[in-house]
C-alpha cells in the first residue's frame, strides 16, 4: 500500500514538473523502480506488446507468411458492414455470455452457499465433485458420446427406446439442437475458479458478524445472506464475475469439439471461433486481429459494467 | 455323374468362397446387362448349388475322425521331380540343390503322381526354399489330393519363411541407444509341414492316401516357393518322456556337470516372421542385458500360431541337460501360452509338443518339465532348438467359440430381421411364430459353450477373467431361453457380448510369450534369479529417473562436411526410425547430404515456423490443403523447376498431383493416397440372394432388400469423398476454367448433389455409424469405406474371414453403356519450403524417397514393425503389387485406383467444403429443395473465391 502511495506521488508530480526532475525522481526512488521492474517487464512483454501488436495488425492485411500490408480501417469496415458471419458470431457470443455466464455465475454461487452448510468432510467431497468437470480439462468430449448422432449414441438410444423419436437426431450438427447442447455443456463446465473462490469466501466470513446480526434482528437465512454474507464477499464476487465473463466470452473450443469447426451454418460460431477461422484456416491474421481487438473491447466494457454493479452491492 | 460335378465344382472353388463370389458376380452381372431385373431367379439356382458343394468339403476334424484307426505301418515316400506329370515344368538348381521346382509367378501349380504301398494317414513335409520376395512374409498354399481338397483347411495352408537380424550384434545410435535391427529375409532350405495360421488346428495335418497311385496338386497362392521334395511318412509312434529317459539311461547317457549354455533370447538365429524382433523391457531391472539409462533390446516375443524362433548352440560335453527359460506371459489372464519345442528339428518326446506357460504379470523362470525337470540328451557338437507358437489345447476351444459366434450372429441377424436394429420395447414380437427354431438354436449354442467352459476350468488353475467373457454370454443366453420376450430390449447388450466374444478369440489365439534368456544346463547349476529384488529395482528406477533429465530423444545427424537438410515429419516415432535406418542403409551411400529428421505436427506449427524463418527445408506427410495454400502465399518452391521432376512424375498417377497444383505448377510430391472401396458381406448377400452393385441403379435396387431385412447400408455419411466421386462420375467438374468460380450450377453437379443427399432423405441411410463393428455383426452388410479399412478387418475380425470382400464402388452408367466408376481421393505430400538454403538437395531427398525401392522398403518395414493393420497406402503407383496385398486384392484396388481423378485444390477450398457440408445438412435436416440450397451456397462460395483472389492479388501487386 505504501508503495502504491509513493508511485501515485511520483507520477502526479512528474506531470507537473520537467523531464529533468523525472529522471532525478527515478534516481531518488530507484529501489522502488527495481522492485517494480519484474512485474512491469512481464506485464509489458506478455500483455502490452501482444495487445498493441494485435491492434497494429488489425490495421493490416497479414497472411502470416508475407509481410503485412497496411490497409487502414478496411478490416474494421469489413467487419461491421460486410461480414454476415461476424453478426452470427456476435449473436452467439452474447447468448453464451448472457445465458452461460449468468447461469454459471449464479449456479457457482448457489452451490457454494449450499456446500458451505455441510460439515468439513462432506464439504471437501462435494467441492471436488462440482469442481471436477473443469478440473479435468478437456473432459467435455464425453458429451460427444452422449449426444452422438448415431442410433447407438446414449441419448438417441434412450429416446428411441422409449419411443420419443423414431429416427436418430443429429444433436451436434443439426442447427436446431446444437446450440442447446453446447450451452448445457458449458454450464456443466462453469464451476471453475469462481466457484472455489466463493467457497473460500464463505469460510472467511467472521462468525461474529452473524452473531452481531442475529442480535441486531436478522430474522432468516435470506436476510443473513443479503445483509451480511454478500457485502462481505464482494472481492470474491468480483473475482468470480471476471472469471465468468472471460470464460463466457471465450467459449469456442467446447463448441468446436462438440459441433465441429465450423459448425453447421455457423450455428454455434462465436467470436473466438470466428477469429480462429480467419487466423488458422483462412490465413488472414490481420482480420483475425481485428476480431480480437473487438473481443477485447467487449470484455473490457462488460467488466466495467460489472464493476459498477458490484460497487453498488458493497455500498462503497 | 456325381463325381464329375464334384470335380467341376471343386475346380471352381479353387481358393475359397471369395473367388466363387467373384465368378457369381461376373455371371450374374452379365445377365443383368441384358435383362435388367429378370436374372434374380437364375442367380438363385446357381448360388444354391455352388454353396451346397462347398458345404460338402469336410473340416479337418471331421476328416481325421474317419481315419483314426487307419495308421499304417511306418512308411516313408519321397516325392520329387520324378513324380511330376506336367512336362512343361522346368527344373532348376537353386542353392546347392538340383532338380528344384520353381513355382515363380507364371507357373503356380504343380502335380505329383506317386505310388503308395500302404493305405493310411501320412505327414506331408515339404522341403522348400523361399526366394527373396518382399511382397509377402509367408507362403500361401493349397493342396489337393486326387483333384479335391480333402478338408477345407487344405485350401488355405501357410508355410513360413526365414528371417534374421540385419547384423549379428544390435547397432547402437549416437545417443547410446540400441536401434531395432531390421529383419532380413534369409532364403535357405527349410523343412516343414504346411500349417493353418488361424490356430484352429494345433496339430500338423495328416493326409490319407489309398494304396496305389495318388496325385497331389500343389498350388502356390501367394509368395514365392521353390520345392525340392515332399516327404510323406506315417506319423511316428508317440514317445512319452518316461520312455525317452529310460531309453537314454539304457544307452548309458549320464548327467553332465557344471555345463551352462546361456542364450540371450533376443539374439535368435532365425525367425519365421519379420514381426519377431528384439524388444525392450524396462519393467524388470535384471532382464538382460540391462541398462537404466539407454535403450537395450533385451527380449523377444512371439504370439501368432505357427511363428517360430530358432537358436543354434554348441554343446561341449555329451550328456543330459535341463532347459530353463526366463519368460513372461502377462497378456492372457488365467490362460496359458503354448509352445512346441523342436530339438534339432524334431520333437524328441510327446510332452514337448505342448509346453504350457502360465500367466504371471512378472517374469519367472520356467524349467521344462516343472518339478520333475526333463533331462534331454545332447551329443557334443552344434544343435538347434526351435520354439513354435501353438494354440495347443485351446485349438478345439477356438473352433467351438468361433462356430458359436457364427451361429449367434446368424441368430442375431434373424432377430434383427424381425425387430429392426432398434426394437420397440413395448411390442411383443412373437418369436415362437416368427423364428420357430430360435430357442432350440440358443440351447444348442449354449450347451456347446458351457461344455467348453467346464473343460477350460478343469485345465487352468483359476477361473481367470478371460473365461468370464464366455460365461457372460452363457448367462445371457440362459435368460433369453427362459424369457424370450426380453430379447428385443436386450439386443444391444447381446450384440456387445457377441463382439467381445470375437475379441476374445483374437486374444486367445495369440499365444503371447516374451522370452529373456534360455539356458541349457547341467542339473547341478542353480537356477537364475527370477526377478529383480526391491533394492535392485529401486536403484534401476532411480538411475533411469535421473537420466531422463539429460537424455536426448531426438534423432540427429551429425556430419559437418555434408549439406544438412532439415526434414519435418508428421508421423510417429516408428515411422521416423524406419526412415532414419533407410537413410543410413541407402541414401547416405549415394548422396552427400545429411538429413535431420524431426517429428513435428505440421499443421499450424509449420506455418508459424515459416513465419519466424525457422522452418525446415522439407515437410513430409502434410495434408492436402497445405501445399496450395502455402504456394499461393509464395512460401513454397515449385517442383517443376527441378531436373528430374518429369521422371519422378512417372511414378504416380496424375491424380496424385491434382491437389498439389497451383497456377499450373506442382508444389508437392505425393506420399500417400487413399480412396473409397465397397465392402460387402458375401454370406449375407448370398442369403438375401443379391449381388454387389456395379452401378448406382443396382445399388438402389438392392437397398430395399437389405433394409427390408432391417439391416443397414453405409455410404460414408457426411464424408465429401462420395459427393466428389458422384460429381466425377457424372462427368461434372468442381471448378470452372481458371478456378475463379465453381461449377455448381451445372446439371451434372446438381444431379450428384441430389443423389448424395437422396441417400439420406429418400433411403434413410445412417449418417454416422461404427463401420467396423456393424460390418462384423452383419448389421451393415454393405458399405463404402476407405480401402485401408481392409487391413483392420483382415486383422481384427477373424470370425468373418472369407465371408466378405472388397470391390470397386458403384458407378454411373452413361449412354454409351460405359460404367463410370471415377473417384476422388485424399492424400498427403512432401513440400519444399521457400526459405530452404539447399532446395536441390531437398529435391534429391524427395526423389530418393518417392522412388519405387524406397517406398517398398518403407511400406514393408512399417508393416513388419506395426503389423498388417498399418499397411501403407503409398501414392507411388508402381509398388502396389510389391506390397503384401494378395493378388486378387491388388487387382481390385488397381482397377479402382486407375479411375481416381481427384478434385483440384484452390486457396479457398476450405470455403467450398464447409458450404457443401452446410448445403448437405440443410437438405438432410430441413428437406429443402436441393437446387435452391445448392444455388444459395454456391453464391456464397463464389463470393469468397472472388474475395480471396483479390486478397492474394494485393500481394502480387505490391511486389
Amino acid at each position: 500500500m505504501e508503495m502504491e502511495a509513493k508511485m501515485r506521488v511520483l507520477f502526479s508530480e512528474s506531470k507537473n514538473k520537467s523531464e529533468y526532475s523525472f529522471i532525478r525522481k527515478i534516481k531518488k526512488y530507484r529501489a522502488s523502480f527495481i522492485m517494480l521492474a519484474p512485474f512491469t517487464i512481464l506485464f509489458v512483454v506478455f500483455t502490452i506488446i501482444p495487445v498493441s501488436s494485435a491492434i497494429v495488425l488489425s490495421l493490416t492485411n497479414f497472411d502470416m507468411i508475407q509481410k503485412p500490408l497496411f490497409t487502414g480501417f478496411e478490416n474494421y469496415i469489413r467487419m461491421f458492414i460486410d461480414d454476415d458471419i461476424f453478426l452470427i458470431a456476435i449473436k452467439n457470443t452474447v447468448i453464451f455470455a448472457a445465458v452461460t455466464g449468468s447461469i454459471g455465475y449464479l449456479f457457482s454461487f448457489v452451490f457454494a452457499w449450499f456446500i458451505n452448510e455441510f460439515g468439513r468432510k462432506m464439504r471437501s467431497i462435494l467441492t471436488l465433485i462440482f469442481y471436477a468437470p473443469s478440473l479435468a480439462g478437456n473432459v467435455y468430449f464425453i458429451w460427444l458420446y452422449i449426444f452422438s448422432g448415431d442410433r447407438y449414441g446414449f441419448f438417441n438410444s434412450y429416446l428411441l427406446k422409449f419411443g420419443f423419436i423414431s429416427e436418430p437426431l443429429q444433436w451436434l450438427t443439426d442447427p436446431k439442437y446444437n446450440m442447446g447442447v453446447v450451452i448445457l455443456v458449458v454450464i456443466w463446465l462453469s464451476m471453475g475458479a469462481g466457484f472455489l473462490s466463493f467457497i473460500a469466501g464463505f469460510q472467511n466470513i467472521n462468525k461474529t458478524y452473524y452473531e452481531a446480526a442475529a442480535i441486531d434482528g436478522i430474522k432468516n437465512r435470506w436476510q443473513e445472506l443479503f445483509y451480511v454474507t454478500l457485502p462481505q464477499m464482494v472481492p470474491q464476487l468480483m473475482f468470480g464475475a471476471v472469471m465468468s465473463i472471460a470464460a463466457s466470452f471465450s467459449v469456442g473450443y467446447q463448441s468446436m469439439t462438440l459441433t465441429g469447426f465450423p459448425s453447421t451454418n455457423y450455428s454455434t460460431h462465436t467470436l473466438l471461433l470466428h477469429m480462429l477461422d480467419y487466423g488458422t484456416i483462412r490465413y488472414e491474421m490481420g482480420y483475425a486481429s481485428t476480431i480480437a481487438v473487438f473481443l477485447f473491447a467487449m470484455m473490457l466494457i462488460s467488466w466495467i459494467i460489472i464493476n459498477k454493479v458490484l460497487a453498488k452491492i458493497s455500498g462503497d | 455323374m456325381k463325381n464329375t460335378t464334384v470335380k467341376i465344382y471343386s475346380m471352381l472353388s479353387k481358393i475359397s468362397i471369395k473367388i466363387i463370389c467373384f465368378l457369381l458376380i461376373f455371371l450374374v452381372t452379365i445377365q443383368v446387362n441384358f435383362i435388367q431385373y429378370a436374372s434374380a431367379e437364375e442367380g438363385e439356382n446357381i448360388q444354391t448349388t455352388i454353396i451346397s458343394r462347398i458345404d460338402e468339403i469336410k473340416t479337418y476334424n471331421e476328416y481325421i475322425s474317419e481315419y483314426t484307426n487307419n495308421e499304417g505301418e511306418k512308411v516313408t515316400i519321397i516325392v520329387n521331380n520324378l513324380n511330376v506329370t506336367d512336362k512343361a515344368i522346368v527344373f532348376s538348381a537353386i542353392d546347392g540343390k538340383y532338380n528344384c521346382i520353381d513355382l515363380s509367378r507364371d507357373k503356380r501349380v504343380v502335380d505329383f503322381e506317386f505310388y503308395v504301398s500302404q493305405s493310411g494317414l501320412y505327414n506331408m513335409e515339404l522341403e522348400y526354399y523361399a526366394p527373396l520376395d518382399s511382397t509377402s512374409t509367408e507362403i500361401g498354399l493349397d493342396i489337393k489330393v486326387n483333384g479335391n481338397y480333402p478338408f477345407i483347411e487344405s485350401s488355405t495352408l501357410s508355410l513360413s519363411k526365414s528371417y534374421k537380424n540385419e547384423t549379428e550384434n544390435i547397432k547402437v545410435d549416437e545417443n547410446g541407444n540400441q536401434i531395432r535391427p531390421q529383419q532380413l529375409e534369409t532364403p535357405r532350405w527349410l523343412k516343414a509341414i504346411p500349417f493353418d495360421k488361424t490356430g484352429f488346428n494345433s496339430n500338423p495335418f495328416l493326409y490319407y492316401f489309398q494304396k496305389g497311385s495318388n496325385k497331389i496338386s500343389l498350388n502356390c497362392n501367394y509368395g514365392l516357393i521353390v520345392l525340392n521334395q515332399i516327404n510323406l511318412s506315417s506319423p511316428a509312434p508317440k514317445i512319452e518322456y518316461k520312455d525317452y529317459i529310460d531309453n537314454c539311461r539304457t544307452n548309458g547317457f549320464t548327467d553332465t556337470t557344471k555345463q551352462n549354455i546361456y542364450l540371450n533370447a533376443e539374439n535368435a538365429n532365425y525367425k519365421s516372421s519379420p514381426v519377431i524382433y528384439p524388444k525392450s523391457d524396462r519393467d524388470d531391472a535384471i532382464t538382460s542385458p540391462s541398462d537404466p539409462v539407454h535403450i537395450r533390446l533385451n527380449t523377444i516375443s512371439s504370439d501368432e500360431p505357427g511363428q517360430k524362433i530358432m537358436y543354434k548352440f554348441q554343446i561341449d560335453k555329451s550328456g543330459l541337460y535341463n532347459i530353463n527359460l526366463r519368460v513372461r506371459q502377462n497378456q492372457n489372464r488365467g490362460m496359458t501360452s503354448t509352445r512346441r519345442i523342436y530339438i534339432d528339428g524334431k520333437i524328441p518326446f510327446e510332452e514337448l509338443n505342448n509346453i504350457e506357460f502360465r500367466y504371471d504379470k512378472n517374469w519367472y523362470i520356467e524349467t521344462l518339465g516343472g518339478n520333475d525337470p526333463f533331462e534331454i540328451y545332447f551329443e557334443q557338437g552344434e544343435h538347434t532348438i526351435d520354439f513354435e507358437s501353438n494354440t495347443g489345447n485351446f485349438a478345439s476351444t477356438l473352433i467351438t467359440v468361433q462356430n458359436a459366434i457364427y451361429d449367434l450372429n446368424v441368430i442375431l441377424r434373424k432377430i434383427v430381421m424381425v425387430t429392426g436394429v432398434e426394437p420397440d420395447p413395448f411390442r411383443d414380437y412373437d418369436f415362437s411364430v416368427e423364428i420357430p427354431d430360435l430357442i432350440e438354436k440358443f440351447i444348442d449354442v449354449r450347451n456347446k459353450l458351457s461344455n467348453e467352459v467346464t473343460r477350460l476350468n478343469k485345465k487352468t488353475d483359476f477361473s481367470g477373467s478371460e473365461i468370464n467373457t464366455i460365461e457372460d454370454i452363457i448367462r445371457q443366453i440362459d435368460s433369453f431361453i427362459k424369457e424370450p420376450r426380453t430379447i428385443p430390449s436386450r439386443l444391444e447388450s447381446f450384440r456387445g457380448n457377441i463382439s467381445s466374444l470375437s475379441t476374445w478369440i483374437l486374444k486367445i489365439k495369440n499365444q503371447y510369450l516374451e522370452m529373456d534368456y534360455i539356458t541349457i544346463n547341467s542339473k547341478d547349476i542353480k537356477k537364475g534369479q527370477q526377478r529383480a529384488s526391491l533394492i535392485q529395482q529401486l536403484e534401476y528406477n532411480f538411475k533411469a529417473f535421473i537420466a531422463s533429465f539429460v537424455d536426448d530423444y531426438n534423432i540427429k545427424e551429425t556430419s559437418k562436411d555434408k549439406v544438412l537438410i532439415n526434414v519435418w515429419l508428421n508421423t510417429g516415432r516408428d515411422q521416423s526410425n524406419i526412415i532414419k535406418s533407410m537413410l543410413t542403409d541407402d541414401f547416405y551411400k549415394k548422396n552427400k547430404t545429411a538429413v535431420n529428421l524431426t517429428l513435428v505436427d505440421t499443421g499450424t506449427t509449420l506455418l508459424q515456423a515459416v513465419l519466424a524463418n525457422k522452418g525446415p527445408d522439407v515437410a513430409m506427410f502434410v495434408t492436402e490443403d497445405i501445399p496450395v495454400n502455402l504456394a499461393a502465399r509464395n512460401a513454397l518452391i515449385d517442383m517443376n523447376r527441378f531436373e528430374g521432376f518429369n521422371e519422378l512424375q512417372e511414378r504416380f498417377y496424375s491424380s496424385a498431383f491434382t491437389p498439389f497444383i497451383f497456377n499450373s505448377k506442382c508444389y508437392a510430391v505425393p506420399n500417400s493416397q487413399t480412396f473409397n472401396m465397397m465392402f460387402y458381406r458375401t454370406d449375407i448377400f448370398e442369403e438375401l440372394n443379391i449381388i454387389p452393385p456395379k452401378t448406382w441403379n443396382e445399388f438402389y435396387n438392392i437397398l430395399p432388400v437389405i433394409q427390408r431385412n432391417n439391416m443397414q447400408v453405409g455410404a460414408s455419411g457426411e464424408s465429401q469423398l462420395v459427393f466428389e466421386s458422384l460429381v466425377l462420375q457424372n462427368r461434372g467438374e468442381y471448378y470452372k476454367e481458371g478456378f475463379s468460380e465453381t461449377n455448381f450450377n451445372s446439371i451434372e453437379v446438381l444431379d450428384a448433389f441430389k443423389m448424395w443427399t437422396g441417400f439420406y432423405t429418400k433411403y434413410q441411410l445412417p449418417l454416422t455409424y461404427d463401420f467396423f463393428n456393424r460390418f462384423r455383426t452383419g448389421e451393415m452388410p454393405l458399405a463404402i469405406m476407405p480401402y485401408t479399412q481392409y487391413n483392420l478387418l483382415s486383422v481384427a475380425a477373424p470370425e468373418i474371414r472369407g465371408l466378405w470382400a472388397m470391390t470397386t464402388i458403384p458407378g454411373v452408367r452413361h449412354e454409351d453403356n460405359q460404367i463410370n466408376i471415377s473417384e476422388s481421393a485424399t492424400g498427403t505430400g512432401s513440400i519444399i519450403i521457400k526459405n530452404s538454403k539447399n532446395p536441390k538437395e531437398a529435391f534429391e531427398f524427395l526423389d530418393w524417397w518417392s522412388s519405387n525401392d524406397s517406398q517398398v522398403r518403407y511400406a514393408n518395414d512399417l508393416e513388419s514393425t506395426m503389423g498388417p493393420a498399418a499397411r501403407y497406402d503409398a501414392a507411388n503407383k508402381n509398388i502396389l503389387e510389391r506390397l503384401r496385398w494378395q493378388p486378387d486384392e491388388a487387382k481390385v484396388i488397381r482397377e479402382q485406383w486407375e479411375r481416381v481423378i481427384d478434385i483440384e485444390m484452390i486457396p479457398s477450398t476450405y470455403y467450398t467444403t464447409r458450404n457443401i457440408s452446410n448445403a448437405f445438412r440443410e437438405v438432410i435436416y430441413k428437406y429443402s429443395n436441393e437446387r435452391e440450397v445448392l444455388n444459395k451456397f454456391n453464391k456464397i462460395i463464389n463470393a469468397e473465391i472472388k474475395r480471396k483472389n483479390t486478397e492474394l492479388q494485393k500481394y502480387n501487386k505490391s511486389k
